[in-house]
């Protein structure tokens, strides 16, 4: 075949190699304020890098809050980084990126559990959680593991998303009531009825 | 209330979740960046956008009317327009290019069979299509990228500026790549084993043999982490040898030694099939049983210069098994001059190659046989070059490599190119 040479480009546009190993490993090491900051100037890398940080403990929290399908999930994952993505510009620095995030995931949760408002199906196809201790132990954790995400199930959205915010993800109190847009009251009112009803929903059990 | 939730919240972390797979993560991630690439840019909307849209659908309906109504005839051989995309080729590249007008703009295609190509677009007109094409994938792209081709596979793409879409014949997903990202072919290999290297550089200065530095560094032995247990390694392919080497800073054609294997040639890029996958053949192919019988001892470096500040960083680095950071740091000391420099790069190679960035590492091996042709280390850069090739698939590449050796003076690095070759036989 006839190989065409093209003239090489006069003051090229190009970056250099170096440069985009430069520019990976920057990303890696560039905080998630300066990511989001760059996603707010249309910077469409800075979000895939917050994307790679964040999307575990963003799938984490969204598929404990509404245990959907793995399809439903992935939605909510990409509409929580898009939304993300667009609001970027109304990230004040109040808390980190990650409560930021976990904000925009609980609301994006909620407001699709209201829009879909269909049964969970039961718990007990949940996982076997992994074992430790004796075998007796072993199954005794078990239970107790199966019987809080069934009670977790049946409580109210808001007071499940209390407790997975402020148990689970270990936001602070003050924090995930600001994300969420709610008092700090309300918030710690919130988890202790959470608490109460799962921790009675375990000892139940157990009697 | 918290020592009481104690418990609640251990028993709460234990409860599964939904972890995706990274096919899943990364079909999200890719629909993510699509999504936030398309018109949806941040910033506050606002509800003007409702009534210029209102508008716009109103001008689209009229117009589309008024094609219907007034139908014009259709352009007679409409002259081609000047192509838009700025191309940049290894000399070693194959490629053609051509345009063709289409009813809504231009649609240029750049048919790529081996090579690096550097593509710069500046801003492409709606209705416009750059698009670079191989034998198993298309990319079309807006800003800067970079595309690498070896025997009409496509071998990686990274984007420096803007986006880039890559499609493979015969998925239907399309990869999306952001400014400062690579695709690569994913392929697993066989273990690499990293053979030994020799001193080839003695610094002038004094050493104190019981200096940390000193002990550190004849100490740390690239080889010695390498007798792990097989490791998956997910590689990619990259530049062959020909492909690689045409980085406008580093190496010119001209400059490859006499006895450089010319793996990929514009005939075997035509007459062979795309080689960048072949997980099986890397998979059950035996593995070349490479020994070290010569432990491996760095360059003694004592000096203060920022290239030998960065090779000792560097090493210790390697050493300690911080294989990406070992690569930073040899990365800057290979940007120096000198022997060093040149060893800077070699052991590069070896952190990239632990590291699992394959393409990294063959790209780093060739910068370092370009430029080292009499180095000592030279045979067991090429047998490390060779195995990466050929654990990518790329046999014939990684015959022609294990072949130049068959030449080396050290006897391990001939061996262990014999085993190469008899694997791949």
């Amino acid at each position: 075949m006839s190989a065409a040479k093209p003239n090489p480009a006069p003051g090229g546009q190009i970056v250099p190699l170096r440069g985009l190993d430069e520019r990976r490993s920057a990303l890696s090491e560039i905080s998630d304020e300066a990511l989001l900051a760059s996603c707010g100037v249309g910077d469409s890398a800075a979000l895939g890098a917050l994307f790679d940080r964040h999307h575990d403990a963003v799938y984490r929290l969204v598929s404990r809050l509404l245990r959907g399908e793995p399809a439903e999930t992935d939605d909510l994952v990409q509409t929580t980084f898009l939304e993300a993505w667009k609001s970027a510009h109304t990230y004040g620095g109040r808390g980190s990126v990650k409560s930021f995030l976990f904000g925009i995931a609980a609301n994006t949760a909620r407001r699709h559990f209201r829009s879909t408002r269909r049964r969970r199906a039961a718990y007990a196809d949940w996982p076997e959680p992994p074992r430790s201790g004796t075998p007796d132990e072993a199954a005794v954790r078990a239970q107790q593991v199966a019987r809080l995400a069934a009670a977790l199930d049946e409580l109210p959205l808001d007071l499940r998303t209390a407790y997975v915010l402020c148990d689970l993800e270990d936001l602070p109190g003050v924090e995930a009531a600001r994300v969420l847009g709610i008092r700090a009251g309300t918030l710690w009112r919130r988890l202790h009825d959470a608490r109460r009803a799962l921790r009675d929903a375990i000892e139940g059990g157990t009697r | 209330m918290s020592d009481e939730s104690d418990p609640l919240r251990d028993l709460g972390k234990q409860l599964p979740y939904d972890r995706p797979d990274p096919a899943r993560r990364d079909a999200v991630r890719s629909s993510l960046l699509v999504a936030a690439s398309e018109g949806r840019r941040p910033g506050a909307r606002s509800r003007w956008l409702l009534v210029g849209g209102g508008f716009a659908a109103g001008a689209l309906a009229a117009a589309a009317i008024a094609m219907i109504v007034v139908r014009t005839p259709a352009p007679t051989a409409p002259a081609a327009r000047e192509a838009v995309a700025t191309i940049e080729s290894s000399s070693a590249a194959e490629l053609q290019r051509s345009t063709v007008t289409t009813p809504t703009g231009s649609d240029e295609l750049v048919r790529v069979r081996s090579g690096t190509i550097r593509l710069a677009m500046p801003t492409v007109r709606t209705g416009d299509h750059v698009r670079l094409q191989t034998g198993d994938a298309e990319v079309e792209g807006s800003g800067a990228y970079e595309v690498v081709v070896a025997a009409d596979a496509l071998a990686s793409v990274t984007v420096s500026t803007g986006t880039a879409t890559v499609r493979l014949k015969g998925q239907q997903q399309a990869v999306f790549l952001a400014a400062g990202e690579t695709w690569r072919p994913t392929v697993i290999t066989a273990e690499l084993e990293v053979p030994p290297a020799k001193p080839d550089v003695v610094a002038t200065a004094a050493v104190d043999p019981a200096s940390p530095t000193a002990a550190s560094l004849s100490a740390a032995s690239p080889s010695s982490s390498s007798s792990s247990s097989p490791s998956r390694v997910a590689a990619s392919s990259s530049p062959s040898p020909t492909a690689a080497s045409p980085s406008r800073t580093t190496v010119t054609p001209s400059s490859l030694p006499a006895t450089r294997p010319r793996v990929v040639t514009p005939s075997s890029a035509t007459t062979s099939p795309p080689q960048v996958v072949a997980p099986v053949e890397a998979a059950t192919a035996p593995r070349p049983a490479v020994t070290a019988p010569i432990e491996p001892t760095p360059p003694v470096v004592t000096g203060t210069s920022p290239t030998e500040s960065s090779f000792r960083a560097g090493y210790a680095l390697l050493r300690d098994n911080k294989f990406a950071a070992a690569a930073l740091e040899l990365g800057k000391a290979a940007d120096g001059a000198g022997p060093l420099a040149a060893d800077a790069r070699y052991f590069q190679a070896v952190a990239l190659t632990k590291a699992g960035r394959a393409a990294d590492a063959e790209r780093a091996l060739v910068q370092f046989i370009d430029r080292a042709a009499t180095s000592v280390r030279r045979g067991r850069a090429v047998v490390m070059l060779a195995r990466l090739l050929a654990a990518r698939g790329d046999a014939a590449s990684a015959r022609a490599w294990f072949e130049d050796a068959l030449r080396d003076a050290d006897a391990s690095v001939v061996a262990a190119a014999r085993a190469g070759i008899t694997a791949l036989n």
